[in-house]
């Protein structure tokens, strides 16, 4: 972590209001953006990258500092998403899945541009999957990174891994 | 070029068509509305004064129940008969004996 953010994650847990203002304003724009790609749904996205915040708000005093305040909000996002979907059930739900997916898809085509097979393939992932190769192979954290960070094993992330990836490339050709 | 390498090699160039594709959607995809510095702060105020609340909340049923069970048990003591008395008071001897013996033990044990 620089030391510039470490300073500024310090004075937020001695309770300075404008400086924990100041550091989440910086990163949602990094949050919601790899909430999108993690939901590949944008509204889902923005209702999670708030729920972060509250987390954060709430979770400031706890952060040791062991990694960067844009991991250590991924990995919060990350695990609420998870929960979510746990409690809601909503994967099995393709309609959610589906909504999510032409939202993004709608966007594209108002702009012009092409939605490729890549991206379909990494939407039709399970969550599980998606999240893991993202982090691993968009991200680049190490499997015992991310095992840290969805507290799973790093055995468990990298089969996920090897999977998600092979999953992808069965799904192009 | 082994089968392994090829595979590598065509692994790694999925991975950065996947990568390409990514950044494509993140320029693509509609910017976030940011909260404003001010609406974070308000939040952050709200947020932070009603942890605050729950904590007081909390810290006044801890006492209401230490006093309940230090008057519950104050209550008992004085009304309870002699023979309480007695066998609070062997327990404690009995326990003090007990506790004596067994550092005594590891003493003599440690030393042997």
């Amino acid at each position: 972590m620089k030391t510039e953010e470490r300073n500024k994650v310090k004075l937020a847990q001695q309770g300075d209001a404008d400086v924990l203002a100041e550091l989440i304003q910086e990163h949602y724009s990094f949050l919601y953006k790899y909430l999108v790609k993690v939901t590949m749904d944008p509204a889902m996205a923005e209702d999670l990258a708030q729920d972060t915040i509250l987390r954060c708000i709430e979770k400031i005093r706890l952060h040791d500092g062991s990694s960067s305040f844009s991991s250590w909000l991924m990995t919060m996002g990350t695990r609420i998403y998870i929960d979510q979907m746990r409690r809601k059930k909503r994967e099995k739900n393709w309609l959610f899945k589906e909504r999510g997916i032409r939202r993004i898809r709608w966007q594209f085509e108002s702009r012009n541009e092409e939605w490729n097979d890549v991206l379909e393939s990494l939407a039709n992932l399970s969550s599980e999957h998606r999240v893991t190769v993202l982090l691993k192979h968009y991200y680049g954290y190490t499997y015992e990174e991310i095992g840290e960070m969805l507290s799973i094993p790093s055995g468990t992330v990298k089969s996920r891994v090897a999977t998600g990836v092979r999953q992808l490339r069965e799904e192009m050709s | 070029m082994d089968r392994k390498d090829e595979k590598g090699t065509e692994d790694e160039i999925f991975l950065t068509g996947l990568r390409q594709s990514l950044d494509r959607m993140d320029h693509i995809l509609d910017h976030p509305s940011i909260p404003s510095k001010e609406y974070l702060k308000g939040h952050i105020h709200e947020r932070l004064q009603r942890r605050r609340k729950s904590m007081m909340l909390e810290l006044l049923l801890f006492w209401l129940v230490s006093l309940f069970v230090i008057g519950s048990g104050a209550l008992l003591a004085y009304s309870a008969p002699w023979i309480v008395w007695l066998i609070q008071g062997m327990s404690f001897v009995a326990a003090f004996v007990l506790v004596l013996h067994f550092i005594i033990h590891r003493r003599r044990e440690d030393l042997g």
